[in-house]
């Protein structure tokens, strides 16, 4: 074979300049710790990466959002606490007034006064807010959700939050579900739709876009069971006190009942949320680590796979410096003089 | 035989090693020309004459130098043309996609992508409270810093355009220079040939300038019976043809949609005055490449970042012009988007109101409820949404695809690239073989020459000590 002086030369320029480019691209990744710095280095991986970092970005917001939603929950939950304590008290005073034998008009008086006390409280327990907002209100979060005379102001809106992808949970529970057995047959209720149908929202609209703006706050409750408002019973315990009517305070007895066993539902509802949201947190940690091992497996340089490759190409580079040298070196020429 | 012969012989010895050693002077100051074939100078015996008078023997004349060859395999050439033609497309491929993957490298972690999910992921903070100044205030901020990406991302895809513009109009004048150049060599090499000197390093020259515009674009090149080479572009027709050349046209026109490239920029024509372009029908080599990632893959990428933007902004508006503000006010645009998809990712920009005012974000469905925030979670959970590629996949997913595609384009490009590096220096090792200079070879011939050259000599100094030998005689 003919081998002429350019080929020899172009050899030796070849082989260090592929021994240069690869020590280059291993130096990279050695200064990065990263084998994937653009997306051509591996382009499925990539992809793959870039949803992972959305998820993570993701993940965090509904982190986040879950425990927003957990201490919203949590602060209902012991207004709630207070509002069963309430309920509880008026309920005793009920069955110690409700036989002649304990009751006379003078006790009666007396424990009316603490009756009204329990109905102040009951009003700024349910008008209890949490920063600058009211946690009963459902979307009316601005503005007390109960009047001074027990009449609820605020609406049904419960506001949903994503706590994981397209999981949502209530945060809120709207007070007119808390003060009423039956919300859809109260006087709330009615007055509500009276002021919603003074405003004439537009809602006409439902594209599968919006399903989620749509309204989801309706729950399905026999009509035909008679409402017990917490206020109004309050009220009513207080009026039979004072005006001695032993019948009327015995009839407050099991109405209160209902409205206990109201609260502890509502109380278990926001339980099982809590529990809920934190089995989400957990998964959502799960899922960070999860993502983050798999996408360090995707763009993380193995430290040992790339220094001992340098040290190789190292070795390989000095070598082919070294034979170059005896490549080039001796022609004919140099053996005649 | 007349001995006067003797010293034609040794002259003719005397020339033919001369023109030996010069030959392998010439190939060794050559050894490093690009493009040069190794020479040699090939002599034969003069024709024999018949000594002793009619019936004798012949004897020899000594020699005579019939030419000077040059070592070249004609195939082994065409390969190479193919071979730099590759390579010259992978190469510039190379630098542009590189350039494109710049644009859109997310490795670092800054880029469209989060900021997309930045935006998504703010309007589901601001579900959690849609009554917060502050909330409100980032979720401003970081839609205006999508909408800042959207442009940034379509501006330096312009700024890429411009740039390959300019190198198509280069390549194009540089590729007229050297068909003026081959027709004129053409000429020089049929007029040596004509006057019978076989043109060797005319055609070396020749060889080193059809490579390189080989280089330019798909070439076929066939040679005539006068020696002279004919260049047609394929899909083209010529461009040189014996001493002529052929000049394109090269200007800015109107939008071609059926060659995928936008108002204004550049087209090749046959002439100034014929508005039929050419341009799609340059393909491989350095202009093919241009000309395809300006058509096809620059034009793409703003596509499918026109799209996106047009996307996001009318699914976003079309939520957001339903829902309330805290004043009650509905009908607010979120986004400014005023005609097609075309140009959105260059357009895209906050609506007027939402620049006056973050009260202006429309969080709710329905008026006077600071608290619902439905209408904030409607415009967060887009992000699921299925609402790209006619409802297949979601607005992170369209846009990773864009990005995967441009790696999975580099990539690929990178692979052929490298093919054809090795195919490139595997064919100039061929070449080597056959046409190079070896300076060992060479010195070898200087020797033998040499001594040729010295024995011719010696036969001259025979010759004249015979002829005073003889003239001594009557002495």
């Amino acid at each position: 074979m003919r081998v002429s002086d350019n080929s020899n030369f172009s050899v030796v320029r070849d082989s260090l300049s592929r021994s240069r480019s690869k020590l280059e691209n291993l130096q990279m990744q050695n200064s990065t710790l990263k084998k994937l710095n653009k997306p051509s280095d591996d382009p499925v991986g990539s992809g793959k990466i870039l949803e992972m970092r959305t998820d993570k970005v993701n993940n965090d917001q509904f982190q986040s959002n879950a425990k927003f939603a957990q201490s919203f929950l949590e602060n209902t939950d012991a207004a709630l606490e207070d509002l069963s304590e309430v309920l509880m008290r008026a309920k005793e005073i009920a069955i110690g007034q409700s036989s002649s034998a304990s009751s006379t008009p003078e006790t009666r008086i007396g424990v009316a006064e603490e009756v009204n006390q329990l109905f102040q409280r009951s009003i700024s327990t349910s008008n209890r807010r949490i920063g600058d907002r009211f946690i009963f209100g459902g979307f009316q979060s601005n503005s007390n959700p109960v009047d001074a005379d027990g009449n609820y102001r605020g609406d049904e809106g419960e506001m949903m939050l994503e706590i994981g992808r397209e999981v949502f949970i209530g945060m809120n529970i709207p007070g007119i579900q808390v003060f009423n057995t039956n919300p859809d047959g109260s006087v709330d209720k009615v007055m509500l739709e009276h002021r919603k149908s003074d405003q004439k929202p537009d809602e006409s609209k439902h594209e599968p876009l919006r399903t989620l703006a749509s309204d989801r706050t309706q729950e399905q409750v026999q009509p035909q069971v008679p409402n017990v408002n917490l206020f109004d019973e309050l009220k009513s315990l207080r009026v039979g006190l004072l005006t001695g009517d032993q019948n009327a305070i015995r009839g407050t007895l099991e109405r209160f009942d209902e409205l206990l066993a109201k609260v502890v539902s509502v109380r278990s509802k926001i339980g099982s949320r809590v529990q809920g949201i934190q089995g989400n947190i957990t998964t959502m940690e799960r899922h960070n680590v999860t993502n983050a091992q798999l996408s360090s497996s995707i763009e993380d340089a193995d430290l040992t796979q790339v220094v001992s490759d340098m040290a190789r190409e190292e070795s390989i580079f000095k070598s082919s410096l070294a034979s170059s040298k005896h490549l080039i070196q001796p022609t004919l020429l140099d053996f005649l003089r | 035989m007349a001995l006067l012969n003797v010293f034609q012989a040794g002259k003719s010895g005397l020339s033919t090693s001369k023109a030996g050693i010069s030959t392998a002077g010439h190939n060794i100051a050559n050894a490093s020309t690009e493009g040069f074939s190794r020479q040699r100078a090939v002599s034969e015996a003069e024709v024999t004459q018949q000594v002793a008078g009619q019936g004798g023997p012949y004897a020899g004349r000594g020699s005579r130098l019939s030419r000077i060859e040059r070592i070249n395999d004609e195939y082994l050439e065409k390969q190479l043309r193919d071979g730099t033609k590759n390579l010259a497309y992978s190469e510039e491929k190379q630098v542009f996609l590189n350039q494109i993957e710049d644009v859109f490298n997310e490795m670092n972690g800054d880029g469209l992508n989060r900021l997309v999910s930045r935006f998504f992921n703010d309007f589901r903070k601001l579900s959690t409270d849609p009554n917060n100044e502050s909330i409100r205030q980032a979720v401003r901020e970081s839609s205006s810093a999508m909408v800042k990406d959207f442009r940034r991302l379509s501006s330096e895809m312009e700024q890429i355009r411009n740039h390959l513009d300019n190198r198509i109009d280069g390549n194009m004048k540089e590729f007229t220079v050297l068909a003026q150049e081959l027709a004129e060599l053409n000429n020089k090499i049929r007029i040596a040939e004509i006057q019978g000197s076989p043109a060797n390093d005319l055609q070396d020259r020749r060889d080193v300038m059809l490579k390189k515009m080989s280089s330019f674009v798909d070439v076929s090149i066939t040679k005539d019976n006068n020696g002279m080479v004919n260049v047609d572009i394929r899909g083209v027709g010529p461009v040189v043809t014996g001493p002529n050349f052929e000049k394109f046209h090269i200007g800015r026109a109107q939008a071609q949609p059926d060659m995928g490239s936008i108002e204004n920029s550049l087209q090749i024509a046959r002439s100034p005055h014929s508005s039929q372009y050419i341009t799609d029908r340059f393909n491989n080599g350095k202009l093919g490449a241009l000309i395809e990632v300006r058509d096809k893959s620059v034009s793409m990428v703003m596509e499918r970042l026109d799209k996106l933007a047009f996307a996001i902004s009318s699914a976003v508006n079309e939520i957001h012009e339903k829902g309330f503000t805290l004043d009650g006010k509905t009908g607010i645009r979120f986004f400014e988007t005023s005609g097609g998809p075309t140009g959105m990712a260059q357009r895209i920009s906050l609506s007027s109101q939402i620049r006056d005012s973050v009260g202006n974000i429309a969080t709710a469905l329905q008026p006077s409820a600071p608290s619902d925030n439905r209408n904030a979670l409607a415009i967060a959970n887009l992000q699921n949404i299925h609402f790209m590629n006619n409802g297949r996949t979601t607005a992170d997913d369209f846009y990773n695809s864009i990005v995967s595609d441009i790696g999975v384009s580099s990539s690929r490009n990178n692979e052929i690239l490298t093919q054809n590096k090795s195919i490139i220096s595997q064919l100039g090792k061929m070449r080597e073989q056959v046409s190079g200079v070896s300076i060992d070879e060479e010195t070898t011939n200087l020797m033998q020459f040499q001594h040729a050259y010295d024995a011719s000599a010696k036969v001259i100094k025979t010759a004249d000590e015979m002829l005073d030998t003889i003239l001594s005689l009557r002495r």
